[in-house]
């Protein structure tokens, strides 16, 4: 069954009855065409995540990896090759974005911000407002429901995105730097909210950081993208202990892994800049 | 009045009583000036012959057609033109089509003082009410086309994705993302649409119209009978306070979520 994304724009991101794997990834290739010539954002991407996997992705600035997310959330189409998405519900929609800035709708009460997906695919009030509150409870926000966005700090506010996915009920969760705004405490703290919530809806996740530290903690695996055009580079096992905490940055072999990471980006983040810096 | 309801009125049209505190300088001055004969009292009278000639002018009857027969051409011009402005602002906001066909037309038409297009109104509907409500409506027009059209499109993209990737359909798309996201733009377009539209109608009355404040204003002028002139100066404005006043709260009323600054 194919589904159209963004409306009107045909694209062979499909939903799929049965794949070897959640999302498969193959053969992705975005181009922009422009009157000064093609820019190739993504090139040749094959990528498979598993049901229930916390899965990484990590690369320069400019590599991609939005575009990534989006061509998987149906934002952008996909031109050149294949997305396929399983679905073991045939309601439940394939994915739910998390914003790096929150993007909340901020005439939107708490409350109806979360209950917004739900809202959308016609459930009715009293049932979409029990499921909006009962995952507020689960992500802590349980007395801000009557809240609105500016009244809220950014980690509450990201609470509320991730909130607003889960109600979702996506078959995939898809997060674009959600900490990146937030400052170096608030980013701790939310990462092992982030482990906690994972642990306890069991989604399967797509998380595109810039922060290496965040991706060898919460990834099952960290997939290394290039300098543009985007292409996976490696991809690395993170065989760390779950359940997982803050404290096992300080081991050695979070030190390995985090080494490994950066081994592999150091290059693409000098090209990357290299090209920043020559126009 | 009761110094409470005044209060109460101050409230509601959101008179801060430092503003009222210079406004009574001022019109002490006002006073003062032309009872010392520093300023010739036939061309400025003293404040207080201006405050009779509005009160006589009110309680008496003969002010107030006018004042009913500015505030009619005012309303009558804002609506015909909110509801025209609002649909050609919203499709050239979202469709880069419409907004390529119309918009030489809009920047070619929109810095026009609408005034000026009164003669051509003339012509076409004849000197009448048809002719002045119009010449009211283009300028309210294009001022709210314009808002809206930047309101909308100024929306953030990334609240549009939110919308798309969380299953809104086009038509939720846009009655619950981008319309509530571009109001503010929009309740500003109708605030200065109004505005405008009062200051056009005014001065339509005053080179043409028969009736009206303006006509008021002109019409005194010409016979020297300077305080009723300066009682429909102070009509225009009160009538201009109280309206965009109106407008301002209803768009505070509807925009609670937004946070403003005040910067000094």
């Amino acid at each position: 069954m194919a589904e159209r994304a963004g409306g009107t724009l045909p694209t062979a991101r499909v939903r799929a009855e049965a794949t070897e794997a959640k999302v498969v990834v193959r053969g992705l290739s975005v181009r922009y065409t422009s009157s000064r010539g093609t820019l190739t954002a993504l090139e040749d991407i094959s990528l498979s995540v598993q049901a229930g996997e916390f899965c990484c992705v990590v690369g320069p600035s400019g590599c991609g990896k939005s575009t990534l997310l989006r061509v998987l959330a149906g934002l952008i189409p996909c031109a050149e090759g294949e997305v396929r998405i399983r679905s073991d519900g045939p309601q439940r929609p394939l994915t739910a974005m998390v914003f790096q800035d929150y993007a909340l709708l901020p005439w939107r009460t708490v409350l109806d911000n979360v209950a917004f997906g739900p809202e959308n695919r016609g459930v009715p009030r009293a049932e979409r407002y029990r499921l909006a509150r009962e995952i507020l409870a689960k992500v802590g926000l349980s007395g801000f429901e009557h809240a609105y966005p500016h009244q809220l700090s950014g980690g509450m506010k990201q609470r509320v995105g991730i909130a607003r996915a889960l109600a979702n009920d996506p078959e995939v969760l898809l997060m674009d730097e959600p900490l990146a705004a937030l400052d170096a405490q608030t980013r701790n703290l939310m990462q092992e909210e982030l482990l906690r919530i994972w642990a306890e809806f069991g989604k399967t996740v797509v998380y595109v950081t810039h922060a290496i530290d965040e991706a060898v903690l919460l990834g099952d695996r960290v997939v290394v993208m290039t300098a543009r055009p985007g292409r996976v580079k490696a991809v690395v096992p993170v065989d760390l202990e779950r359940p997982r905490t803050l404290e096992q940055k300080g081991s050695a072999h979070f030190a390995r892994l985090y080494n490994e990471v950066w081994q592999l980006l150091r290059e693409e983040v000098s090209a990357a800049s290299r090209e920043a810096g020559g126009g | 009045m009761t110094g409470a309801a005044a209060r109460q009125t101050l409230r509601a049209v959101r008179v801060d009583a430092r503003s009222l505190a210079a406004a009574g300088i001022l019109v002490a001055g006002w006073e003062f000036l032309p009872r010392r004969g520093l300023l010739n009292p036939a061309y400025f009278p003293p404040a207080s012959q201006v405050v009779a000639a509005l009160a006589e002018g009110l309680s008496a009857g003969e002010l107030l057609p006018h004042v009913a027969a500015t505030v009619s051409r005012l309303l009558v011009a804002f609506f015909l033109a909110a509801l025209p402005g609002l649909g050609v602002g919203v499709a050239m906001g979202l469709s880069g089509t419409v907004r390529r066909v119309a918009d030489p037309y809009v920047a070619l038409l929109y810095p026009i003082p609408k005034v000026a297009l009164l003669p051509l109104m003339l012509i076409l509907f004849g000197v009448g009410e048809r002719a002045f409500v119009l010449t009211g409506a283009l300028t309210a027009f294009f001022q709210i086309v314009v808002n809206t059209m930047d309101g909308i499109r100024q929306v953030d993209p990334t609240l549009v994705e939110v919308g798309r990737n969380y299953g809104a359909t086009r038509f939720r798309l846009f009655w619950k993302v981008v319309l509530p996201a571009a109001l503010p733009g929009i309740l500003t377009g109708l605030r200065l649409g109004l505005g405008l539209t009062l200051v056009t109608v005014v001065a339509v009355e005053f080179a043409i119209a028969k009736s009206g404040l303006g006509h008021v204003v002109w019409g005194s002028w010409q016979t020297l009978t300077t305080p009723r002139m300066y009682a429909a100066f102070v009509a225009v404005g009160l009538l201009g306070l109280l309206l965009t006043r109106g407008l301002k709260r209803l768009q505070d009323r509807l925009l609670a979520w937004q946070t403003s600054v005040d910067v000094w």
